[in-house]
């Protein structure tokens, strides 16, 4: 009985942080997405900063594209804000795929307790029959 | 102890490994910059194709039997996986198309894929949710066997599944 209640309080904390993370991560809009692009925006080329989240701007590509349309006008390399290089980025970073996996465990734990209640169902059904 | 039940332990131990890896990298691969950067990302979503090939290949009897018995005698839990493993067929499929078509530091420019940059990127973003979300679901309807590889539950019928 401790052992069920315990694993019904894990359940919880993952669907609550699970819920959680679905927010933060933008999850249903970065799902449909592809959904509600119109023929016109399919069309076209480029970034739309209005429609991209902004997790999904490739910060790297963006300042690449600065970096060269600055080195076209004859600008150097950190032009307008006074810094020589762009920072070391850390090269490894799981804050977000500590996210993902609790988004990725919550639909797991729901499926489980899905699957335990169908089977619930079906075995008392079967047992009412005979 | 027969050879054969070697054999079938030494499968399971291969499959369930195999398994945690895909887990890893596909989560390792949501977000491209938390691994080494895009480099990695592109190629590890590419190694993570050969592994889920290599997962269906050791499957194979499995998904010959449900695909011949699906509109006979198949139970509903197993119909219902067959549709839930063809839709995670067609999401990594997806990603990795989007992904090729995408891609910045593996130059696939050769495969004329056409189409925007802007399509490729939402069919991208979206594909690789919404199957993380499968693949999730994917899980949970297999936790039972899960369990039994790591020993924590007995099989019903004494015959690893």
């Amino acid at each position: 009985m401790v052992r069920k209640i315990s694993f019904a309080i894990l359940a919880l904390a993952i669907l609550a942080t699970g819920f959680i993370a679905f927010r933060k991560l933008n999850y249903w809009e970065s799902s449909v997405w592809i959904f509600k692009l119109n023929p016109k925006q399919l069309n076209e080329g480029g970034f739309n900063q209005d429609i991209v989240r902004e997790q999904d701007i490739n910060e790297e590509q963006y300042r690449d594209q600065r970096v060269e349309r600055d080195q076209r006008q004859g600008r150097g390399r950190g032009y307008g804000r006074g810094r020589g290089n762009f920072g070391e980025e850390k090269k490894i970073n799981l804050r977000n795929v500590l996210w993902y996996l609790a988004v990725f465990s919550s639909f797991t734990v729901v499926a489980i307790y899905l699957d335990k209640g169908l089977h619930l169902i079906r075995k008392k059904k079967s047992e009412s029959d005979c | 102890m027969s050879v054969i039940y070697y054999k079938e332990l030494y499968m399971n131990v291969f499959k369930f490994l195999l398994s945690l890896c895909i887990t890893i990298v596909m989560l390792l691969l949501m977000d491209p910059k938390s691994f080494y950067g895009i480099s990695f990302h592109e190629w590890a979503g590419l190694i993570i194709g050969l592994l889920f090939i290599l997962h269906k290949i050791f499957n194979w009897n499995l998904i010959k039997k449900v695909t011949l018995g699906f509109f006979g005698r198949c139970t509903g839990k197993a119909r219902l996986n067959y549709i839930l493993d063809i839709l995670l067929l067609a999401g990594i499929i997806l990603m990795i198309i989007s992904g090729i078509a995408i891609a910045r530091t593996i130059d696939f420019s050769w495969l004329n894929l056409g189409g925007t940059r802007r399509f490729w990127r939402a069919m991208h973003t979206s594909s690789s949710f919404i199957t993380l979300a499968l693949f999730g679901i994917h899980l949970g309807l297999h936790w039972n066997w899960v369990l039994q590889r790591l020993k924590l539950k007995k099989s019903n019928n004494g015959k690893e599944n």
